[in-house]
């Protein structure tokens, strides 16, 4: 018997949406493994032997392989599973695709992951984490709502969906959920979001529509 | 020719001039203290509109951004010395190891962090103990990551972008602050064999002409 793909991911995580996202479009079928980032229950030794960093999401192959890091595992999807491309083919173009996600992969989510916040946490208890995520984000949706001018259509590039339209819809989520960033400020940004949500692709994956949504 | 906008002690950087020694490729460099703000202009808010190093202006006056992106950008298009496997799998791992650097240690250093926890709590931090901790705790677990499928550097005695990442987060940690990384075994013999390869070795900050101590 073919075993199936299997996503170990949170609702909430905003990596992890990333990743449903991608395999949506893909239209990979999978097994959903529910980890609670709050309880602690990704602290458990089985999850500890998926991911040693004990960070979601993974993605676990047919063959046992697994998988970690949002960007390096769709990037590997759109490797084996082609169709439909989520990276251009023009060098040029997939730089600025690549370009984008890595702003807000590098440049904007570890500001909001869990670690961080426990860190600043430990040493200046009851700060407002939300002041804290909203400076760094706001400075990065300027940037973003900048950068897109020159590359968006109905989506980030173009009319066609593309990996970036992948971190960017739970980026958007996340911060207008939880940080306080006003969607209005970047209207290009918002334009794209309200584009992009509500395809079925993009809709199974939110968190609200997750088997461990609370 | 290529313009590279960057700055002597900006690791990001210097894992691009790497790629571009690599690939024998020429370019201009921009020097942008960023510790006199001096990447923090309209100018350069044109190139980069987070205004962050490194930027690679191509001679067609292309603004590339995000040192991984570029890298990817060099390997597409200059196939010749290639530091990225070909086959899905190796180039997924060799992946993984990069970004888990680029977005699970560097971003942490930035001084954002110790600046707001300072202006938070009575309690002070450094610079230096916000690096130490997420650079102990990053290069942790690449060493454990890399324990199955090192050689002479992180997959066997191919080298791979993954060290050039790994050399570029060690040596910039070092240069700064002399962190002793020396119980992580694997990493640090990945670190002594790519610094034999002439291209990463002159990469270094040190031996940038901003460079100073």
């Amino acid at each position: 018997m073919q075993n199936k793909l299997k996503l170990f991911s949170y609702f909430r995580s905003s990596t992890s949406q990333r990743v449903r996202i991608a395999l949506n479009l893909k239209k990979l079928e999978y097994e959903y493994h529910a980890v609670n980032l709050l309880q602690g229950n990704e602290e458990s030794e089985e999850y500890t032997k998926i991911n040693p960093d004990q960070r979601v999401p993974s993605l676990i192959l047919e063959d046992g392989t697994i998988l970690i890091e949002s960007m390096a595992i769709i990037e590997y999807l759109d490797e084996v599973h082609p169709e439909p491309r989520l990276l251009p083919q023009d060098p040029i173009q997939r730089a600025k695709v690549r370009a984008f996600c890595e702003l807000i992969n590098s440049g904007m989510h570890p500001m909001q992951n869990l670690r961080i916040l426990e860190l600043v946490e430990s040493i200046a208890p009851g700060y407002d984490k939300v002041d804290f995520v909203n400076r760094s984000l706001t400075r990065s949706f300027k940037a973003l709502e900048k950068f897109v001018q020159t590359t968006h259509g109905k989506y980030t590039f173009g009319d066609q969906v593309s990996i970036a339209d992948c971190f960017l819809v739970p980026q958007v989520l996340s911060g207008i959920a939880r940080f306080k960033i006003n969607l209005d400020e970047y209207p290009t940004l918002k334009s794209i979001y309200n584009n992009l949500k509500d395809l079925p692709e993009f809709y199974k994956a939110q968190p609200d529509q997750q088997p461990d949504f609370k | 020719m290529y313009t590279l906008y960057g700055y002597a002690k900006s690791s990001c950087t210097q894992r691009v001039k790497t790629v571009l020694n690599y690939k024998n490729l020429k370019y201009n460099y921009v020097s942008l203290d960023f510790s006199q703000r001096k990447q923090m202009t309209d100018e350069y808010k044109k190139i980069h509109p987070r205004q962050v190093l490194p930027s690679l202006v191509t001679e067609e006056g292309v603004n590339l951004i995000e040192s991984v992106a570029i890298i990817d950008y060099l390997e597409d298009k200059y196939p010749q010395n290639s530091l990225l496997p070909k086959d899905p799998q190796l180039q997924y791992q060799v992946r993984s190891i990069c970004e888990f650097i680029n977005s699970s240690i560097q971003p942490y250093q930035h001084p954002l962090i110790f600046n707001y926890i300072n202006s938070q709590s009575e309690q002070q931090i450094t610079w230096k103990d916000q690096w130490y901790e997420w650079n102990m705790r990053g290069i942790k677990y690449i060493d454990d990551q890399i324990k199955s499928t090192k050689g002479k550097y992180c997959f066997g005695d191919t080298l791979t972008l993954a060290d050039v990442f790994v050399f570029c987060q060690i040596d910039s940690a070092f240069t700064r602050f002399q962190f002793d990384f020396s119980p992580f075994k694997n990493v640090m013999d990945v670190v002594k064999n790519a610094q034999q390869i002439p291209e990463i070795e002159q990469a270094r900050g040190i031996y940038s002409p901003d460079f100073q101590q």
